[in-house]
Order: C-alpha cells, then sequence, then structure tokens
C-alpha cells in the first residue's frame, strides 16, 4: 500500500492537501467514496514528518480497524481509534480513576464533563492535552462532543502554554444516521467559528460507470452522491445469467485468478445464502491458489485481512457499509425481495452494495428459468450503464 | 517599478541580485508541483493541471522576462499572489533551445514555444521561508525537489507588462512535451525494472525505436540493433496501434482495455489478409482472457514476447500491479515483462512516476534535459545503440539520438558465468567476459605459436534446475555455405571422430558461431579446477587440430 500520487489525487483533494493550514480548525466535506479518509491518512502522515503526535478517530469499529492497519502498512506512527476510546482513555489520563459523566451506558454527558473542566476539577489537567486530533465521519458524533473538543482546546488549565491542539474534521451531512446523536456541518462549525472549510465532491472510489449504475439506485438527496468522475471511465459492469452457482462462483474466481494482486468482494442477500456461497466459491478458489474469507456482524475485525490480494471476502448485504474491494460481484440476484418492501429501501440497499466496488462490477443469477424480479429495475438495453448478457 | 512584499525571516539579501541580465519566470505553486514533477517548464496547453500564471501573457508560450518580473496587478488578475512562485533560469543552459524554441526576443523578455528543462533553473524564490518550509513539506512522492534551490524572494523590481507582444504560432512544442514525458517514463521504468541477470530476448532498444518512429520524429538513418530482425512486421504493426489507441488516453482516467482493443482494431484493418487473422485471433483470445472468460496463462519467454507482452500490460496497465504480476500465476519472463514494462511507462508517462523510479532530482532534471536537448532542439537523423564502458569500466548499453546518450544501462554478469570466471581465475585462466552476447572467451597459444580460441557459453539449464556451460571451439568457418551440414563421407568422419576412445567432446555445428565446432558440456556446481582446465584445453586441442590436420589452416 502507498499513499497517492498527485495525479491520483482529484484537484479539491490536492488543494486540501498543499493549502490546509495545520495551525488552525480544518474541516473537508464531502459525500461518500470522495476520498476523505485518503486525505486523513495524508494529513497524518505530514504531521508526522513534522514530528507530531497525531490520533485518527472515527465512528465505526471497521473503519478504525482498517486505518489502522493502513498507518502499519504505511509506517506512520499515528494511531487509530474508535471515538469511545479515545474519549474515554483521555478523559482517564487527567482524571484517573474518576469516570466521564453518562447520560447513559457509553452515552458521555459532555454538559456536566466541561462543567467539570471549567471548575478545575480534573486532577492532571494538563494531560487533557492533544496535539493533533483527525476526525473521520465526523457527522457520526454527537454536536456536544464538538464543544467538549473546543472546551478543552481552549482552557488554560490544559493547554499550558503549549500550541493550542489542532482538530481535522472530515465529515458528510448526508450520511447521519442519527439527528440526535449526529452532527450537521453547521453545528460543527458553529463550535470552531475559525474553521478553515475544505469540499471533495468527486467519486474518487468508483469507475464512472459504476459510479453511474450506483447513482441510478440513489434514492435521496442530489449532494448525498459523489460527482461522476467522467474522465476515468473504467468498464461497464455486467448483469449476467448462470446456469448453476457454480458457474457463477467460477467467472468469479476466473476474475480474481487473473488479477491475483487485487481483491473480490462478493455480497449476498442473507446468512443462508452466505453459506451456499462459501461452499461453492471455496474449492474453486482453493484450485486457484486464492484465499477466501467471510464477514459477518460479530465477526472478529482483527481476523479479517483486507489487505492481501487474491482474497475473496463473502459479506452480507446488511454488513458491507463501509467496505471496497477492487471487484464486487452480487449473485444470486434472485434471492433480493423488492416488491413486499419498500422499493426506495431496496434501491439504497443495491445503491450501498454497488458502491463497494472500484474497478470491477458483476451482478448475476442463476438457476432461474426466467430473470429475478429485481433486475427489472436495473437500466435496460443500456451498455453504457450496465451490460446485459441475460 | 515597485516590489514583492518581503519576506521578515532574515533571510540574507543575495548579493548583486539583479546587476546582471538574468531571467525570471513567474508562476505559482500549483504549477511548480507539475514542473517539478515532470522536470521541465512546457508551454500551458501541455502542462498537467496548469493554472493561470504569466504565461497568460503569451497565449500559454513561456516568457522568460529580462532582470525582473511582471506587474501582476495589471494582468491576469486571476493570480494567486500568496503562492507566487519565481524561477531563475540559467540562460547559458537555455542556449540549445534557442534556434528551435525562441519566438520572440524582446528588450523585456524572451518567449519560448518549446519545453525547458527545469536543469536550467538555478532558484527557486517564494515570499518567506514559511511558504518554501511548507511546500517542501507537503509534496507528493512523485514531484521531487532540491530544497537547496528554494530561497526568499527579497527585493525584485517589477517590469511594466510590454503592450502588443505577439508571440508567434504555435510551434512543435505540445508534441515534443507529451513525447518527452512518454518516452522518459517508459525508459525510468525499464532502468527501473531492469532485472539483475541478463535474459535472451531484450527488445526494449527496438520498442523505443519504434516509438520514436511513431511520433513523427524519424526519418532514422539507422535503426537500432540487436533484436531487431526478430520482430515480425505484424507485431510491429500492433505495437505502433497500442501505442497510437494509448496517446489519447490520461493514465490517471485508467484504461479500459476494450475500448484499446477496439481502437487497435480499427487502426489495423487495413493489414494483410495473413497478419489480419494473425492480429484477429490474437484479439479474440486477450478478450476472453481480461474479461475473465479464460484463465490467464503463463507469461514466459516462450512464444511471441511482443504479444505476451502487450496481454500483460492489458491485464496490469499499472505499474504498482505489474510489479506484483512477477509473484503472481503469470509468472511473466523478462523478455515479456520487459515489454510490458516498456508500455506501462509509457502509458504513464514520466510526470506521474513516483521517486523510485524518477531518482534523485539531480539525476531526474539531467535526465529530462538530455531528452529535451534530443527530441526538442533537432530534427532527429541518427539514433544508434553501443555497449560502452564508463569511467570505472563498468560495460554500459548506450542508445544514442543525435549524438546525446539518452539512455544508459549498466549491463550485469551472469552470475554463473560469473562464477567460472572467477573459477578460471583460480586455475590460472583470465576470461573475458563478451556483455554482448554474455558468453566467456578465451584463446589459447599454443607452443608452436598456433592460436585456438574457445568460448564459454550457458546452455538451458537440466530439468531440475541444475545450470550447465558448454565449452565451444570453431574449427572450421561455414558462414559461406548455404548448406552447413555435412554430408556422405564428411559426416561419417565426424562420426567416427565422435566416438573415438580420446574423445571428450563431440564435433557439432554452431548456429551462433556459423561454423563447425568442439563442444563439451559440463555442469557448473560440481566442476573442479581439474575439469575446467581439462575441458578448456581438450575442445581447444581437438579444434585445432582438426584445423591443423584437415583444414591445414589457424583461422580460429
Amino acid at each position: 500500500m502507498r499513499l497517492p500520487r498527485r495525479a491520483e489525487l482529484s484537484e479539491a483533494q490536492e488543494k486540501f492537501l498543499m493549502e490546509a493550514p495545520f495551525d488552525s480548525p480544518v474541516l473537508c466535506t464531502g459525500p461518500p467514496g470522495t476520498g476523505k479518509t485518503v486525505l486523513a491518512l495524508y494529513r497524518a502522515a505530514l504531521l508526522e514528518k513534522m514530528g507530531q503526535e497525531t490520533d485518527l478517530v472515527m465512528h465505526s469499529k471497521l473503519l478504525s480497524r482498517y486505518v489502522q492497519r493502513s498507518f502499519e502498512e504505511l509506517d506512520i506512527d499515528a494511531d487509530s481509534k474508535t471515538w469511545h476510546s479515545w474519549l474515554y482513555s483521555l478523559w482517564a489520563k487527567g482524571n484517573g480513576r474518576f469516570r466521564i459523566p453518562q447520560l447513559a451506558p457509553y452515552k458521555p454527558d459532555f454538559m456536566k464533563a466541561c462543567d467539570l473542566i471549567r471548575q478545575g476539577i480534573p486532577a492532571n489537567a494538563e494531560k487533557l492535552y492533544w496535539q493533533n486530533l483527525i476526525i473521520d465521519e465526523g457527522q457520526d458524533f454527537p454536536p456536544m462532543f464538538y464543544l467538549f473538543l473546543m472546551v478543552l482546546m481552549s482552557d488554560d488549565s490544559i493547554v499550558q502554554g503549549r500550541v493550542r491542539p489542532s482538530v481535522t474534521i472530515f465529515a458528510d451531512d448526508n450520511q447521519r444516521m442519527d439527528e440526535d446523536t449526529n452532527s450537521t456541518i453547521n453545528q460543527i462549525k458553529a463550535h470552531f467559528p475559525v474553521v478553515e472549510q475544505y469540499e471533495v465532491k468527486e467519486n474518487y472510489r468508483n469507475t464512472a460507470r459504476i459510479a453511474r449504475l450506483a447513482q441510478h439506485f440513489f434514492v435521496g438527496h442530489e449532494t448525498g452522491v459523489p460527482d461522476i468522475p467522467e474522465h476515468r471511465p473504467g468498464k461497464v459492469p455486467m448483469l449476467k445469467a448462470f446456469d448453476t452457482l457454480e458457474g457463477e462462483m467460477e467467472s468469479i474466481a476466473r476474475w480474481l485468478a487473473n488479477n491475483d494482486d487485487l481483491s473480490a468482494g462478493v455480497i449476498v442477500a442473507d446468512t443462508k445464502v452466505q453459506r451456499r456461497v462459501m461452499d461453492a466459491i471455496e474449492p474453486l478458489a482453493k484450485a486457484r491458489g486464492l484465499n477466501v474469507q467471510m464477514y459477518k456482524s460479530g465477526t472478529e475485525i482483527e481476523t479479517l485481512d483486507f489487505y492481501t490480494g487474491g482474497m475473496i471476502t463473502v459479506v452480507c448485504q446488511q454488513s458491507c457499509k463501509g467496505l471496497e474491494f477492487d471487484g464486487v460481484f452480487i449473485p444470486q440476484l434472485q434471492h433480493y425481495q423488492h416488491e413486499d418492501i419498500n422499493e426506495d429501501f431496496f434501491k439504497m440497499k443495491m445503491y450501498v452494495m454497488i458502491s463497494r466496488a472500484r474497478s470491477h462490477l458483476q451482478l448475476s443469477f442463476s438457476e432461474c428459468d426466467a430473470p429475478p424480479a429485481v433486475v427489472r429495475l436495473f437500466p435496460r438495453e443500456n451498455e453504457e450503464v450496465v451490460k446485459w448478457e441475460v | 517599478m515597485g516590489s514583492l512584499d518581503s519576506g521578515n525571516d532574515g533571510q540574507a539579501m543575495l548579493p548583486g541580485l539583479f546587476e546582471q541580465p538574468r531571467l525570471f519566470f513567474s508562476t505559482n505553486q500549483k504549477n511548480l508541483l507539475s514542473i517539478l514533477g515532470s522536470g521541465m517548464l512546457v508551454p500551458a496547453p501541455a502542462q498537467f493541471r496548469y493554472d493561470n500564471d504569466s504565461r497568460e501573457y503569451f497565449g500559454g508560450k513561456i516568457g522568460l522576462w529580462k532582470n525582473g518580473i511582471p506587474d501582476w496587478n495589471i494582468e491576469p488578475s486571476s493570480l494567486d499572489l500568496q503562492r507566487t512562485v519565481i524561477l531563475e533560469f540559467d540562460g547559458g543552459l537555455l542556449a540549445p533551445f534557442l534556434q528551435k524554441g525562441l519566438i520572440l526576443d524582446h528588450k523585456d523578455c524572451l518567449v519560448f514555444d518549446c519545453p525547458l528543462p527545469l536543469s536550467a533553473v538555478k532558484a527557486i524564490y517564494m515570499r518567506s521561508q514559511v511558504y518554501i518550509d511548507d511546500f517542501l513539506l507537503r509534496l507528493t512522492d512523485d514531484v521531487i525537489a532540491d530544497s537547496s534551490l528554494f530561497s526568499v524572494i527579497l527585493d525584485c523590481p517589477i517590469l511594466q507588462v510590454p503592450v502588443g507582444l505577439e508571440a508567434g504560432t504555435e510551434g512543435v512544442a505540445l508534441g515534443a512535451a507529451k513525447f518527452v514525458d512518454r518516452i522518459g517514463g517508459a525508459m525510468k521504468c525499464l532502468t527501473k525494472m531492469q532485472p539483475s541477470q541478463p535474459y535472451d530476448t531484450d527488445y526494449s532498444e527496438l520498442l523505443i525505436s519504434i516509438c520514436i518512429d511513431h511520433f513523427g520524429f524519424g526519418n532514422l538513418e539507422n535503426g537500432c540493433s540487436g533484436s531487431a530482425d526478430s520482430i515480425t512486421s505484424t507485431d510491429r504493426s500492433i505495437v505502433l496501434a497500442l501505442l497510437e489507441a494509448l496517446e489519447g488516453i490520461h493514465p490517471e482516467r485508467g484504461m479500459d482495455y476494450e475500448s484499446v482493443l477496439a481502437s487497435m482494431n480499427d487502426r489495423l484493418l487495413a493489414l494483410d489478409e495473413v497478419s489480419r487473422v494473425e492480429f484477429a485471433t490474437w484479439l479474440d483470445y486477450s478478450r476472453k482472457v481480461l474479461g475473465a472468460e479464460l484463465d490467464v496463462p503463463t507469461l514466459d519467454d516462450k512464444g511471441d514476447l511482443i504479444k505476451r507482452g502487450i496481454l500483460l500490460f492489458l491485464l496490469r496497465p499499472d505499474l504498482d500491479r505489474l510489479r506484483k504480476s512477477v509473484d503472481s500465476s503469470i509468472k511473466p519472463g523478462q523478455g515479456v515483462l520487459a515489454v510490458a514494462t516498456f508500455l506501462c511507462g509509457y502509458f504513464t508517462g514520466l510526470l506521474r512516476l513516483g521517486s523510485e523510479y524518477k531518482g534523485d532530482y539531480s539525476s531526474f532534471v539531467s535526465f529530462v534535459e538530455k531528452l529535451l536537448l534530443a527530441f526538442s532542439c533537432k530534427d532527429i537523423t541518427n539514433i544508434e545503440s553501443a555497449t560502452e564502458r564508463n569511467t570505472t569500466d563498468t560495460p554500459l548499453r548506450v542508445l544514442r539520438v543525435n549524438g546525446v546518450n539518452i539512455w544508459l544501462r549498466t549491463i550485469a554478469q551472469n552470475e554463473t558465468l560469473a562464477r567460472v570466471v572467477s573459477q578460471a581465475k583460480t586455475a590460472g585462466y583470465e576470461l573475458d567476459y563478451d556483455y554482448e552476447n554474455h558468453r566467456l572467451s578465451y584463446n589459447f597459444i599454443f607452443p608452436d605459436d598456433r592460436s585456438q580460441q574457445v568460448y564459454i557459453e550457458l546452455i538451458d539449464p537440466l530439468p531440475s534446475g541444475v545450470k550447465v556451460i558448454r565449452f565451444v571451439s570453431p574449427c572450421q568457418d561455414l558462414s559461406k555455405y548455404k548448406k552447413r551440414s555435412p554430408t556422405g563421407p564428411k559426416a561419417i568422419d565426424f562420426l567416427a571422430r565422435n566416438g573415438g576412445m580420446d574423445m571428450y567432446s563431440s564435433f557439432a555445428i554452431s548456429e551462433s558461431l556459423e561454423a563447425m565446432v568442439v563442444v563439451a558440456t559440463q555442469i557448473v556446481r560440481t566442476m573442479q579446477d581439474e575439469e575446467f582446465e581439462l575441458l578448456l584445453n581438450h575442445v581447444a586441442s581437438v579444434a585445432d587440430q582438426y584445423e591443423r590436420d584437415i583444414l591445414g589452416k589457424d583461422a580460429y
């Protein structure tokens, strides 16, 4: 793994990289897949070059694990933590056994915590200091968390004459999961009035053709999807019919064998299909010297390998958010139901699945007399968006 | 005249900054990234991610200002004053570019319509040391800089922009800039990925030669030697069609192999019928492999290296991926990998290569300067390759265009042959290493003053991988014979000689030496000094005896 070179960055990413200041709060916004995490890694690398310590904090345990591995691969001396881990550990440094006030388990009462700081309660206030904090998925954090950070950054008993702690926040207004516990961009900015804001809008993850197919399924506000990277067309996604499940799996194994430095994600409808797919693909993969792993809720993230080439990850659709693969395969489409459920809900699921693919996408079904009903939701006979081989 | 804001960090005033005629170019940090990344300053339309700078005065052409910089406050107005950058050029180093590149010589400025080498930049000025440090800190891996060139500009005369300058018509600048970027990328990648061990068929120089011809700098008096004869006209056409197809694709846009193959197909419609069938067969096969309808084959150095190399490139058009292919099931041979590396480097271009390919600043800018001298300053009339030795007596393969050495590669000794050289030395024999053919030679002088040449060459290893050498001593020139195989009584005579009780070698025909030879084989790993000496002497004696007794000559 290496950090992207200049030509591999979008112009907006390059502007952030070359211009974002280190001595004042920075906010970078953009829809999912616009390369905000890459910029977070770059920023951590630059801060390390400056001889500074950096913590990278994010909401998702999976993404935190991914970033920590990236640090290791890039030989960057920085820590990646979930925000709970970072917050509780920082509080403990300044307060010993005196725990942070909570509204509920793992739900800190930031207002009370701020009051305690203002009253000078922390026994070791100077240990509540950090040099650089980079926050990814900043929209997933509660507004009061930012108030808490601002209080810590401006409290003289904490700073004690040192350079003010720095904060860089990457966030996306459109990805808020819970309006009560998440923050809008404006709420974040309200706590950092002098923040320098940058925006990345171009799709960094997908090729144009994959992005266009994903956009076909997107249901929501237009600002929620990144700009199509028209300059990076890529290969047209395929919609294929196979006679058998083995035929579907054979096509996946062959693609990865021909590109054995890349990763393949197989996204399936449910755990039942996941088991069948695993049983079918494992011998085919083994015969070609490829590896297969299964990921579902509850899987220990530490046991997963997202870095080694030639790895097939079989994952259920509800667990695929936050993952990305060079090639994504969505087999057994006949097991996806959309008629008895909200169609928009199904479409958004399809949007999330499709947008996991970096450069190769194949959707398929097998063992059907006729194409499954969900196929009707795909753009028809338009080979610029999806190539039908049904 | 006015002045730029001065930095206040204590940087000393440069002595005599503007006492002599000097050449300045005004730009900004964003453009400086492209200039450093490509190793050259190019007219605006040829630059990657151009952002308005002083080239706007001349429709994108390069204006070098004499003894000052233009007044930003007049035009163009969209400049980022905070990130202003001034490059100072060494006028003497630009002399070779005057003839073809200079399109205007005004009392205040020189205007060029050609790429200028970064090696001619002797200083890079920014507003303060803070700006310099910050800029250098943030550079990505593909942008290399020499920090010693950077300094703070303290007091710089501001020139009123001359009104009504006509910069002339557009020249060949764009083509030259793009070509240097692409061919430079190919050369740097070939150099970086050159294996430590020499290999049988190396098309690198041939491909560079085809590439030079393709871009219209041709009119070559003589092409590259070496493997030129072994590439078919169909393969040459396929390579050219691919180069043309790649010309219009920006690497950062990614490559869609289907459109590349379709483009190649369109360009090759005019092939003769036999070649057309050959190409169509390959095209169909490649589409199936690339579309994962067929398993990717092992792409070793057997068969058609050019087509195999192209398939490997289409499978892995990214340098990182190509490098990993060595450890994949594809297992490309060195010759196939070199073809794919050339194409991948050509496709990627010099600008986009990382520092591991570009090397240090000094060698990088020197490399680009040579390319510009060879391709931008003159019409190409001559390209040649040769094996030479540098000042430390290291053998080099040199590719020379119009007298400029544009590509030098050190030639490594084959490690098995190197071991034989070492063993021979222990036994008292000084063998010569032939870097052209990768074989050893020794010239025997017998007591009666007759001489005999012996070659030691590698042959295919045993199935278990055990390395084997062959001692070869020529005894009869066959170059003038159409039919080189002995027949009738002569053949029977050779067979009889081979069956002699004191014969530890055999007579054979050598195609490469075009001669009847005496040969003996030996496993290298188990070879004792006495065995080496015995075989060396034996083949020489038998060959010399044949020459003397049968032919009455001492030709070898």
